[in-house]
């Protein structure tokens, strides 16, 4: 499981890591990538905009920590480009 | 990717159809500019700006007060400094993570094929038709990609050129106009955001183009007015019969036509 800690990071900059470390682990096989965020709006967009890259990436839970901290967990699939 | 790449092109990385991959092809892209004045100011800006890792800038000519309604790479202090030069600087301090060259020589159809060697696109700004031809013929000969652009007055063209692929410049006009019929910048006059609309359009095919994504200009001629803000796209076609890029080549080195005579000027 790879994590990406994205506390202290705002929209869209937490989409911007999110999408660069998925992309990096899709050329590299794949994987399960946890993503920890304490800006609630990336809650509701991370998974949006990673659905609509249509890369196949598959948010499998979201889990709240406290009042401002959630992890995402992602499921990154093999890129065959 | 170091972080400073990933926070500077981290509004085109989140781009759809974009992303690490795309933006890795344009820092190994290596990228021709001739003519660093009107158009060459916004393509290699535009070009700078997306992470291209290596333009070259050609250019022989030194700045003129008179450039500078449009060609904002330069400052008046500048004056009288090879564009080249001073363009290449400007650009790296813009963006430090690329490399731009000066190349302060003339573009001529004997050396056209030997200097433009090895790019990964060439991006044409000249207002010149014998430095057009050049480029023209050397990019179809050499297999590599064309971005045209001119623009004189209130209208701008533009055309993205695939050898072997795609109808040439030569394909559409296998002729310069009649001398007299074609008015340098000098005699007729140019609004700088007219040269920067089409600079960036060049700037966007050839950025899409090298990143690997659709262009819309293959086989398409796009005529902008801006008097009444039009934009036309007009289809063209391969020519089988083209000197450049048909069947067989043949050299057709063109004569620097101007209405007036004498004029240098080797960009819009």
């Amino acid at each position: 499981m790879e994590v990406l800690d994205l506390r202290g990071e705002r929209c869209p900059d937490t989409f911007v890591y999110t999408k660069i470390k998925a992309e990096e682990m899709g050329y590299a096989g794949g994987g399960e990538l946890k993503v920890i965020v304490d800006y609630p709006p990336a809650v509701e967009s991370i998974p949006r905009s990673l659905e609509e890259e249509g890369r196949g990436y598959v948010v499998r839970e979201i889990k709240k920590l406290d009042e401002r901290t959630y992890e995402i967990y992602i499921s990154v699939p093999k890129f065959e480009d | 990717m170091n972080l400073n790449e990933i926070k500077r092109y981290s509004r085109q990385l989140i781009l759809p159809d974009f992303g690490t991959k795309q933006q890795l092809r344009l820092k190994q892209a290596k990228v021709a500019v001739t003519g660093a004045g009107g158009l060459g100011c916004p393509a290699s800006t535009y070009l700078a700006l997306a992470g291209v890792g290596e333009i070259h800038l050609f250019d022989f000519d030194r700045v003129e007060l008179s450039n500078l309604n449009r060609q904002f790479l330069y400052t008046p202090e500048e004056v009288g400094r090879l564009k080249a030069e001073a363009a290449a600087e400007r650009l790296m301090e813009i963006n430090p993570e690329i490399k731009v060259e000066a190349i302060c020589e003339k573009v001529t159809y004997d050396n056209a094929f030997e200097l433009l060697k090895g790019y990964s696109a060439i991006v044409d700004g000249t207002d010149n038709f014998a430095v057009r031809y050049a480029v023209n013929d050397a990019a179809a000969v050499l297999g590599i990609p064309l971005f045209h652009g001119a623009a004189l007055m209130y209208e701008g063209r533009a055309m993205s050129i695939l050898p072997g692929e795609t109808a040439c410049f030569r394909c559409v006009f296998p002729e310069p106009p009649p001398p007299g019929m074609v008015p340098t910048c000098r005699e007729a006059g140019i609004l700088g955001s007219v040269v920067g609309l089409v600079g960036a359009i060049q700037a966007t095919e050839a950025i899409r183009y090298l990143a690997g994504l659709e262009i819309g200009l293959k086989d398409a001629l796009l005529i902008i007015n801006v008097e009444s803000m039009s934009f036309d796209k007009v289809r063209v076609r391969r020519r089988d019969d083209c000197t450049a890029c048909g069947r067989e080549f043949v050299p057709r080195p063109v004569e620097e036509v101007c209405a007036v005579g004498g004029s240098e000027e080797q960009e819009v």
